[in-house]
C-alpha cells in the first residue's frame, strides 16, 4: 500500500517540478520575445532596429559609379581626333591578397606581366593597406585572365585610356591627358570643363554573388563630357603636316609649323608642328616636341610685314602703289646702323619694294610714316593682341609702344623686327587682307547650328586700300619676285617671303635664320591664307622664298584640290573641246 | 465563431498577401540582374563601335590611303593640263 502511495506521490512531485521548469522556461523564452519586439519596435532601444537596419544596409547596399565617357574630339567632318576607350584597372585587397599561396602569386605574376620578385616587393610595402593597383589600364581580355586565376582580394575596375587615331599629326593641338584621363596639355587641357565627364553615383543592394539585385537610388546623375567639334580640317592638317615634316628634314631645320585659315570664316583648318610626337606613347618623348609652336611660339614676322608697312603708307594718302622711291645706292644710313639690299635696285615703285623686299626702300617709306600710324594699323589687323582661341599658352606677342620713336626703331618695325607676333596672328592679318579688309575672331572650335555665333566682321582697312596691296603680294609670285616657288599651278597666289635672323645669345645672329612665308590663294578669290614658319635651317638655304615658300606651294596646291577650288587658269570644257577638235583639224 | 472564422481569413490573406511581396521582390531582383545585363551589353556594344570607328579611322588614314593609292593602284593627281573644268551653268 505505502509502495502504491510512494508511487502515486512521485508523479505529484514531478508534476510541481515540471511546472516549475516549464514555467521558468516560459518566462525565459517571453523575455528572449519581449527583448526581440523590443529590439524590433522600439526606435530607442540600444542596438535596436536602427542598429541592426544599419548593420543590414552596410551588408547589401552599395553605392555604384555610373560611368561618365570624356567627350570625344573630331575634326569638323567629324573624324576622330580623340576618343576614350574602356580598358580594365585591377587592384587588389592587400589584407586578402596575404593569404594566397606562392603558386597563386606566381600565377598572378605571370598574368600581370611582371617577375614575381617586384609583386612581392610591392605586396610587402602595402601591406598594411587595403588597396593597391596591381596594374593600370590592361586591355579586357589581359585583365580577365587574371580574374579568371581567381584569387581572393583581387578586383578590376573600369578605367578609360585616351587614344589618338591621328597620332603625331594633331599632336600638339590635342594635347593629351593624363593616366586618369583629365587633360593635361592643349585643347584637353583648354577644354577640360565641357569635355570631362561627370561619374554618377547609384545605390545598389547586392546579393552574397555581388550581383544587383535592387536598384535604390540615384544619388547623383552622371554627366558625360561632350564632344568637341574642331575647325580643323584633317585633309589639309595632314597634307600640311607632311610637308612640313619633309621640309624640316630636307632642311635639317630645328622645328616649323604651319597654320591655314579659311579667310572667309576665320578658321583654323590646319595646325601642325614639327618637331613632333605620338600621344597614345609619350615615354621619352622632348617637352619641345609637345609645344604647339603655331600659338605658343612668337617671332619677329621680318619681310612678312612688308606689305602691311605698304598699307599704311596708302593709308595715308600721299602714297599709291605707283609712287616712285628711290633707294640708290643700295644702302641707307641711320643713326647707329647702316641698312642694306643685295643690290642697288635704283628709282622703283612701291610695288616693286615689295616684289624684291627692299629694305632701304621700305625703310624710306617708314621715315615719311607716323610711328603710332604703322602701330596703331598692325593692332587693328590683330598684332599684339591674343586671337582667343582659349588655347593654355597662347602668345599674345609684343606690338610695342614708345614715347619717342629713334629712327632705327621705327625702321625695324617697318620691315618686321621689334614686335613678335604668333603664326596664327600673322595669317589673321593676311587674311583681313585677302578679305577686302574684314576682320573675323579666329576660331578653333566649329559652332554649328543655333549655336553658330555669326561673329559680325569688323572692317578694319579700307577695301580698295587692300585689293592694291593683294595686287602687290601677286607680284611676289611673280616673274621677278622673291616667292616664285610658292606658285601654285592654275591659281594666283598672294603672299610675303620673309627671311629673320634669329637672337642668339649675343643679339641677332648672323647665320641663324627663320624662313617665313605668309600668304593667300587664289588671290583674287581667296579661300585659303597660310603662314609657314621653319625654324634654324641648317643646310645651305636659308632664304624664305627657298624654304618656306615651296612649302607653301605644295600644300595650298593639294588644298585647293581638296577643297574644290575652281582653278582660275583652267579651260573650261567647251574650251578645251574646242582645242582638242582643233588639233584633229590641223593634224588629219 | 465568426470572429474566429474572420480572423483565420484575414490570417490567410495576409499570408497570401506575404508571399505575394515575397514573389514580387524575387521577380524585380531578378529583373534588375536582366536590366543590369542589358545595360551592361549596350556598353559593350558602345565600345566594340568605338573600337570599330577606330579601326576604321586607322585603315583610312591619309597617309595609309596616299601610300595605296600611289603604290599599290599607281594612282596620281591630274595634272593642272589635264584637269576639264565643268562649271554648273552648263
Amino acid at each position: 500500500m505505502s509502495a502504491v502511495k510512494k508511487q502515486q506521490q512521485q508523479p505529484g512531485i514531478a508534476r510541481w517540478r515540471f511546472a516549475l521548469v516549464a514555467g521558468l522556461l516560459c518566462l525565459l523564452a517571453l523575455a528572449l520575445v519581449v527583448h526581440l519586439a523590443g529590439l524590433q519596435v522600439l526606435p530607442e532601444q540600444d542596438r535596436g532596429y536602427r542598429f541592426l537596419q544599419d548593420q543590414g544596409r552596410a551588408r547589401t547596399i552599395r553605392t555604384e559609379e555610373i560611368a561618365a565617357y570624356r567627350g570625344s574630339i573630331t575634326d569638323r567632318n567629324g573624324e576622330l581626333l580623340a576618343v576614350s576607350t574602356p580598358v580594365q584597372t585591377l587592384w587588389a585587397n592587400p589584407q586578402l591578397l596575404k593569404e594566397a599561396s606562392a603558386d597563386q602569386l606566381r600565377h598572378l605574376a605571370g598574368a600581370l606581366d611582371t617577375p614575381p620578385a617586384r609583386l612581392a616587393k610591392r605586396l610587402q610595402k602595402y601591406r598594411n593597406k587595403g588597396f593597391m593597383y596591381l596594374r593600370r589600364h590592361m586591355t579586357p581580355e589581359q585583365a580577365q585572365r587574371a580574374l579568371d586565376l581567381d584569387i581572393a582580394g583581387v578586383y578590376s575596375k573600369k578605367e578609360y585610356r585616351r587614344f589618338y587615331p591621328a597620332g603625331e599629326v594633331t599632336a600638339q593641338l590635342l594635347g593629351f591627358t593624363n593616366i586618369d584621363d583629365r587633360g593635361q596639355e592643349g585643347l584637353e587641357l583648354a577644354f577640360e570643363q565641357s569635355l570631362a565627364g561627370q561619374a554618377g553615383k547609384r545605390q545598389v543592394m547586392k546579393d552574397l554573388k555581388g550581383r544587383t539585385v535592387q536598384d535604390l537610388a540615384v544619388k547623383q546623375e552622371a554627366r558625360p563630357g561632350r564632344d568637341l567639334q574642331l575647325t580643323i580640317d584633317m585633309r589639309l592638317q595632314y597634307l600640311a603636316y607632311r610637308e612640313l615634316k619633309k621640309a624640316v628634314a630636307e632642311n635639317g631645320a630645328a622645328s616649323g609649323f604651319m597654320v591655314i585659315l579659311d579667310t572667309r570664316t576665320s578658321e583654323v583648318l590646319a595646325m601642325a608642328n614639327q618637331p613632333s610626337f605620338n600621344p597614345n606613347n609619350r615615354e621619352g618623348v622632348k617637352a619641345a616636341a609637345m609645344r604647339n609652336r603655331a600659338l605658343i611660339d612668337q617671332f619677329e614676322p621680318g619681310s612678312t610685314i612688308k606689305p602691311l608697312t605698304a598699307l599704311a603708307a596708302l593709308e595715308t594718302g600721299r602714297y599709291t602703289p605707283h609712287t616712285q622711291i628711290n633707294t640708290s645706292p643700295g644702302y641707307i644710313r641711320l643713326p647707329g646702323k647702316t641698312l642694306l639690299d643685295p643690290v642697288n635696285y635704283g628709282l622703283i615703285d612701291l610695288t616693286k619694294v615689295i616684289t624684291k623686299s627692299s629694305q632701304v626702300g621700305i625703310t624710306k617709306v617708314a621715315m615719311d610714316l607716323e610711328p603710332e600710324q604703322l602701330r596703331e594699323l598692325f593692332y587693328r589687323l590683330g598684332l599684339g593682341e591674343a586671337v582667343g582661341s582659349g588655347f593654355p599658352g597662347e602668345a599674345a606677342g609684343i606690338l610695342p609702344t614708345r614715347q619717342r620713336w629713334h629712327p632705327i626703331e621705327l625702321a625695324n618695325f617697318a620691315f618686321g623686327y621689334g614686335l613678335t607676333v604668333n603664326a596664327v596672328q600673322l595669317a589673321q592679318a593676311y587674311s583681313v587682307v585677302a578679305n577686302a579688309g574684314q576682320k573675323r575672331p579666329v576660331s578653333l572650335i566649329l559652332e554649328s547650328g543655333k549655336n553658330a555665333r555669326r561673329a559680325v566682321p569688323e572692317q578694319v582697312v579700307a577695301p580698295e586700300l587692300t585689293k592694291e596691296i593683294v595686287a602687290m603680294l601677286e607680284t611676289v609670285i611673280g616673274p621677278g619676285g622673291t616667292g616664285k616657288k610658292a606658285a601654285v599651278e592654275g591659281y594666283r597666289v598672294a603672299g610675303k617671303t620673309g627671311t629673320v635672323h634669329k637672337v642668339g645669345s649675343a643679339g641677332y645672329a648672323d647665320n641663324r635664320y627663320r624662313s617665313v612665308f605668309a600668304g593667300f590663294v587664289p588671290a583674287q578669290n581667296p579661300r585659303l591664307a597660310a603662314v609657314v614658319v621653319i625654324d634654324d635651317p641648317t643646310h645651305a638655304k636659308y632664304y624664305g622664298g627657298e624654304v618656306a615658300a615651296p612649302i607653301f606651294g605644295k600644300v595650298m596646291a593639294g588644298a585647293m584640290r581638296l577643297l574644290q577650288v575652281p582653278p582660275e587658269e583652267v579651260m573650261s570644257a567647251e574650251q578645251q573641246l574646242a582645242t582638242q577638235l582643233d588639233e584633229r583639224g590641223t593634224t588629219s | 465563431m465568426g470572429n474566429k472564422g474572420l480572423l483565420v481569413g484575414l490570417w490567410l490573406l495576409v499570408m497570401v498577401s506575404a508571399l505575394g511581396v515575397v514573389h514580387t521582390t524575387q521577380e524585380s531582383r531578378a529583373l534588375t540582374a536582366r536590366l543590369e545585363q542589358a545595360q551592361r551589353h549596350r556598353d559593350e556594344l558602345r565600345y566594340e563601335q568605338e573600337r570599330l570607328l577606330l579601326e576604321r579611322g586607322a585603315w583610312s588614314a591619309y597617309s595609309r590611303i596616299e601610300q595605296v593609292a600611289k603604290d599599290k593602284l599607281d594612282m596620281r593627281a591630274p595634272k593642272p593640263a589635264e584637269r576639264v573644268l565643268v562649271s554648273p551653268e552648263h
